[in-house]
């Protein structure tokens, strides 16, 4: 097992895929949850009119809402592009027909498989801490030129903030992993995965307001539960002025537990799936 | 099953989703230290039949043993190396840096990937991105992996494809060493001259069955010409004194020596003829197909006469050695 997880380790961190997807991300969160609110706050700054707003905002990119302003950008965002991270890590092998070479040389194919699964869950680790990594670096510059107090949240609170993001990204993840698996492409898992989480769930979760009995459906759901999950840790809604894809929710242990059925279903799935079909 | 055998299959069959059936009824077995030529035409089963000795194709029904174990269990699998098909490497990674990776999977150090590098002739160009490679360069990648475990059974599908003649010239003494070694080894291979020099035996099957099996010899004796080959001088008495015999259905010089159309059972009795009559013999036996007019004739043969696939056909028996079969398996 552990040689499994060194030899995807080897594949993976030499993959530029894999890299471009988290410099990518990590690009969009600081667009997204800084870049955007800052500019729109220096925009409306000299409006006295607007003055409550610009302040919001500016509050908003500021060390002391490093969390809600972090959890919130992964639900919708982070979840789609590491989707696309799932299916390539396993995707590639069927494109480049290296499951021959892997699967002729001694482990097991449910070891090659964990290995690939557990370098996927590090990949995701890494980009929740990067993210945040680079979101506290940011706001706690943006602290210094605007000559506030950076106020940084409590530690146990990032902490759990970065639990979170990893939580959503690996259980994205794994979806794009199973349909890579599924569909034995990487290009059509990344469809069908995109078309899954950004327009079926989030089609169902906007018929959930006005159909009552989806709204069981949409709590096993993987995006409203991301979305969900963040919400409990303080990020903002959509309809409270905050990021597409939180959703308002008082606890976090739903979310969490759909989440985490999510990531070993798919995983195991997966592995199930790739274990019993012929190589071709 | 008897553990004299490195490879064994009995009856399998693969049957694909759709009804194609890849691998009918095959038996075939290949004993420890020899090297077997697996021959047939495309289509016929050779890759799916090799995809199944590693585990990477499930049978639909039969038995399979491999090193005296299960395809695909982790214990047969570090003892058999494999190239199957075309080679399938990350084109991102350089051939050393794939070969470490197979490493790192077989359970095997690192410095495994540069003795092998080595053995095949790529060490110039093992730090290149793969995707550079050239398709010779490819397959020998491919042959490197094969040997990366110190394998005692290798399973070779098509080993030369793409090489040049030196390539294949090297391919060919590096098979020729392992057999010597002791290693088993299943080759397939379109070049026909390159198994019936490497080779100790060669399995011939078409439209997924057995349709013979035996030394290249063999094969070559097994569909008798129906004629003899005889160098006498001088020629002209030899082909009057060959005609008056009421076997003889006809007589041509070839090249100076005389194809004879009768029964090489003939030959002693032709051969006291001759001699008798005052003409002097210097070469009588019977007249052999080459490796690829057998191959041709045996794939020929199954391809036309599939209904009567199942009928063993007894076509010839050497009077020494083991006995040379034709037809189907089963």
């Amino acid at each position: 097992m552990i040689a499994s997880v060194r030899a995807a380790w080897f594949a993976d961190r030499r993959r530029p895929a894999v890299w471009t997807v988290t410099a990518t991300w990590t690009i969009l969160a600081l667009a997204f949850g800084i870049g955007i609110p800052y500019l729109v706050h220096l925009g409306l700054a000299g409006d006295p009119e607007q003055a409550d707003a610009a302040e919001s905002l500016l509050a908003a990119v500021l060390p002391g809402q490093l969390v809600t302003t972090g959890i919130g950008l992964f639900p919708l965002f982070g979840g789609a592009i590491v989707v696309i991270l799932g299916a390539l890590v396993v995707g590639n092998e069927y494109r480049w027909g290296t499951l021959n070479l892997i699967f002729t040389q001694r482990p097991r194919r449910g070891q090659v498989l964990a290995g690939h699964a557990v370098v996927l869950c590090g990949l995701t680790l890494l980009i929740a801490v990067l993210t945040f990594g680079a979101l506290a670096l940011v706001t706690g510059l943006l602290a210094m030129v605007e000559g506030r107090a950076p106020g940084w949240p409590p530690a146990a609170d990032l902490a759990g903030a970065v639990a979170a993001a990893w939580l959503i990204c690996t259980a994205h993840a794994s979806v794009g992993w199973f349909l890579a698996i599924a569909f034995r492409s990487t290009a059509t898992a990344i469809a069908v995965g995109l078309v899954w989480t950004l327009v079926l769930e989030n089609a169902i979760s906007g018929l959930a307001l006005v159909l009552s009995p989806l709204q069981l459906l949409q709590k096993v759901l993987l995006a409203p539960s991301s979305g969900a999950l963040a919400g409990a840790l303080g990020a903002r809604s959509q309809f409270d002025g905050g990021t597409p894809g939180v959703m308002e929710s008082s606890s976090a242990l739903l979310p969490v537990i759909v989440l985490l059925g999510y990531t070993l279903l798919m995983f195991g799935l997966g592995s199930w799936l790739a274990a019993r079909r012929d190589v071709s | 099953m008897d553990d004299r055998f490195a490879i064994e299959l009995e009856a399998v069959t693969k049957r694909y989703q759709g009804g194609v059936t890849a691998v009918d009824g095959l038996d075939l077995r290949v004993r420890e230290g020899e090297v077997l030529g697996f021959l047939g035409p495309n289509g016929a089963g050779k890759t799916t039949t090799m995809r199944m000795l590693v585990g990477l194709v499930r049978p639909s029904s039969g038995h399979i043993r491999v090193l005296g174990q299960p395809p695909g269990t982790p214990g047969q699998l570090a003892r058999v190396g494999a190239l199957i098909e075309s080679p399938a490497f990350y084109p991102h990674l350089s051939g050393r840096d794939n070969l470490r990776l197979a490493a790192r999977y077989a359970g095997m150090p690192d410095s495994a990937a540069d003795r092998v590098l080595s053995e095949v002739g790529l060490s110039d160009r093992a730090g290149s991105p793969y995707r550079t490679y050239s398709l010779g360069m490819k397959q020998r990648l491919g042959v490197a992996t094969a040997l990366l475990k110190e394998p005692i059974l290798l399973i070779l599908d098509e080993p030369t494809n793409g090489l040049d003649p030196a390539g294949v010239s090297e391919m060919r003494e590096l098979l020729r060493s392992l057999g010597q070694r002791g290693h088993t080894v299943l080759l397939s291979s379109h070049v026909l001259a390159e198994v019936e020099q490497v080779c100790d035996r060669i399995a011939v099957i078409n439209r997924g069955r057995l349709v013979a099996e035996g030394t290249p010899d063999e094969l070559r004796g097994a569909l008798g010409t129906g004629m003899l080959l005889i160098d006498a001088e001088p020629v002209d008495r030899a082909v009057a004194c060959l005609r008056e015999h009421d076997l003889v259905r006809a007589v041509e010089a070839v090249d100076g020596r005389l194809h004879v159309t009768a029964d090489p059972a003939l030959a002693a009795e032709l051969n006291r003829r001759l001699v008798t009559a005052g003409i002097d013999v210097r070469e009588l036996r019977p007249l052999r197909h080459s490796l690829e007019e057998a191959f041709l004739e045996l794939t020929a043969t199954h391809r036309s006469d599939a209904a009567d696939a199942d009928r063993e056909q007894k076509i010839a028996e050497p009077t020494d050695g083991p006995e040379v079969t034709t037809g189907a398996s089963r």
